[in-house]
């Protein structure tokens, strides 16, 4: 017979009459009803299940602010955005570059003559040609941005982690290191890196995760959170938040290195609650210096 | 077409039917109530998040497999505690006084036993005797085979046998 499943049996009564007998013989049986009695007559803290529910769209499925929106699927047949076509690769020619900084915990913003627009999350940076914008758009970005883009010839952002081209949308590019990302707000937008071509439409975000697209369709924003003065991330590496909060207050965040995914926002008028969200669920402490230029983070 | 886990009202049907017993299951990890039920928000945060790709039929395994990754993210893992509360007895007056004494040290050294007891056996036995879930519905959350179950549970009980062997 299956011993080292007897008790257990015993417990949801699939045990046969000679094994009763030889647990009540060798006086497991009374042993075993002791504990029975101690777990019948136990209980553990109450759950409310519905203030919990209650809180869970609250906090994770309302919107939380009003560019922070979690779409209705509805909408994305309602937003049946306008196609794209994509065209051919251009060579980056031309003199007379341009370019815009943002500064560390600054935002820039850029008008183009053909109506579109830039907005340089801190720590970014672009550099264009301003000479030929007649056949593309071409932008090459270091860092962040959200872009809204006029209807025209392609519009290309250039970064070191690869290409995104689109006619006319909106989306934002988070590209900082190993780090690629963009969201699509509007319209539909194509992204390459490394060969590897994806297409976003509005409500979707592109993620370069293991050396291939991660395509999200349930995104929640209609713009990126630091446009409204609050970064967010959706499940980059810890370590990113960080460097984000460092480039946001400007200081030097000494820190183990975690790489464990983030989900979650840091407003930009606030260090202590921001750092506080970054460390409370790791179970880490920080300490801030007296100029607020340094903090450290620790167990 | 759209995920039936992506409706709101699925969803939330899946909420209400899992969320205690997900509370519960990382508490006998933790020990610990708050960081349990935020994890419980933050699990069922991941299930949203990625309603579209997870299949109804898999939603409670997945939930399980997520609280857990989640709970091992946690750079601090604290000792276990864990505390029941007792209940009433029915007839409490016919119970002598030393009767009550012996079995309030009876519940504090078996509950320091659970606590005491390899993390995969205790919550085995917790899922089957405090959420009353069978061990067919331990191993579909859990991932696991009955057998494995079982096996869980009869060496729960085994170590717990030897406490109870005291009075």
């Amino acid at each position: 017979m299956d011993k080292d499943t007897l008790y257990a049996r015993w417990l949801s009564g699939e045990i046969t009459a000679e094994e009763q007998q030889e647990l009540k013989q060798s006086g497991a049986l009374e042993e075993l009803e002791a504990i029975t009695r101690f777990t019948n007559s136990s209980s553990l803290p109450p759950y409310d299940s519905k203030a919990a529910l209650e809180k869970f769209k609250a906090t994770r499925m309302q919107p939380k602010t009003a560019t922070v929106r979690r779409l209705d699927w509805r909408w994305y047949a309602g937003a049946a955005a306008s196609v794209a076509v994509l065209l051919g690769l251009w060579f980056w020619l031309g003199t007379g570059s341009s370019s815009l900084d943002a500064a560390a915990g600054e935002m820039a913003e850029r008008t183009f003559a053909d109506g579109s627009s830039i907005v340089l999350n801190d720590g970014s940076s672009i550099t264009y040609q301003d000479s030929d914008w007649g056949e593309e758009r071409r932008i090459n970005l270091k860092g962040e941005a959200l872009f809204d883009v006029t209807k025209g010839v392609p519009f290309i952002v250039e970064t070191a982690q690869g290409e995104v081209r689109v006619l006319g949308t909106s989306f934002n590019v988070r590209a900082w290191d190993e780090h690629f990302r963009i969201e699509c707000y509007s319209g539909k937008v194509a992204i390459e890196r490394n060969g590897q071509i994806d297409t976003i439409v509005a409500g979707e975000a592109g993620h370069w995760r293991a050396n291939k697209w991660d395509i999200e369709r349930d995104l929640v924003a209609q713009s990126p959170a630091w446009s409204d003065s609050a970064s967010k991330f959706n499940g980059e590496p810890w370590d990113v938040a960080f460097e984000e909060l460092e480039r946001q207050y400007n200081v030097q965040i000494d820190r183990p290195y975690i790489d464990d995914p983030f989900v979650g926002n840091f407003q930009h008028n606030n260090l202590d609650t921001a750092l506080y969200i970054l460390t409370r669920t790791k179970g880490l402490q920080y300490e801030i210096n007296a100029d607020r230029s340094k903090v450290s983070v620790f167990k | 077409m759209q995920n039936p886990v992506c409706k709101e009202d699925v969803f939330g049907s899946i909420f209400l039917a899992e969320a205690e017993g997900l509370r519960n299951f990382l508490y006998y990890k933790t020990g610990n109530l708050p960081q349990a039920e935020d994890l419980v928000q933050e699990a069922f945060g991941k299930l949203w998040e990625n309603c579209s790709k997870v299949e109804q039929s898999k939603a409670k395994s997945y939930l399980f497999t997520v609280a857990n990754n989640l709970f091992l993210n946690q750079v601090a893992h604290q000792k276990v505690v864990l505390r029941f509360e007792k209940q009433p007895h029915t007839q409490a007056s016919h119970l002598t006084p030393q009767f009550l004494l012996e079995e309030e040290e009876f519940r504090k050294r078996l509950e320091e036993a659970i606590a005491a007891l390899p993390e995969d056996q205790r919550i085995v036995f917790l899922m089957n005797r405090m959420d009353k879930k069978t061990y067919r519905e331990i191993a579909e959350r859990l991932d696991l085979s009955v057998k494995t179950i079982e096996k869980r549970m009869h060496k729960a009980l085994q170590a717990l046998r030897k406490v109870s062997k005291k009075v």
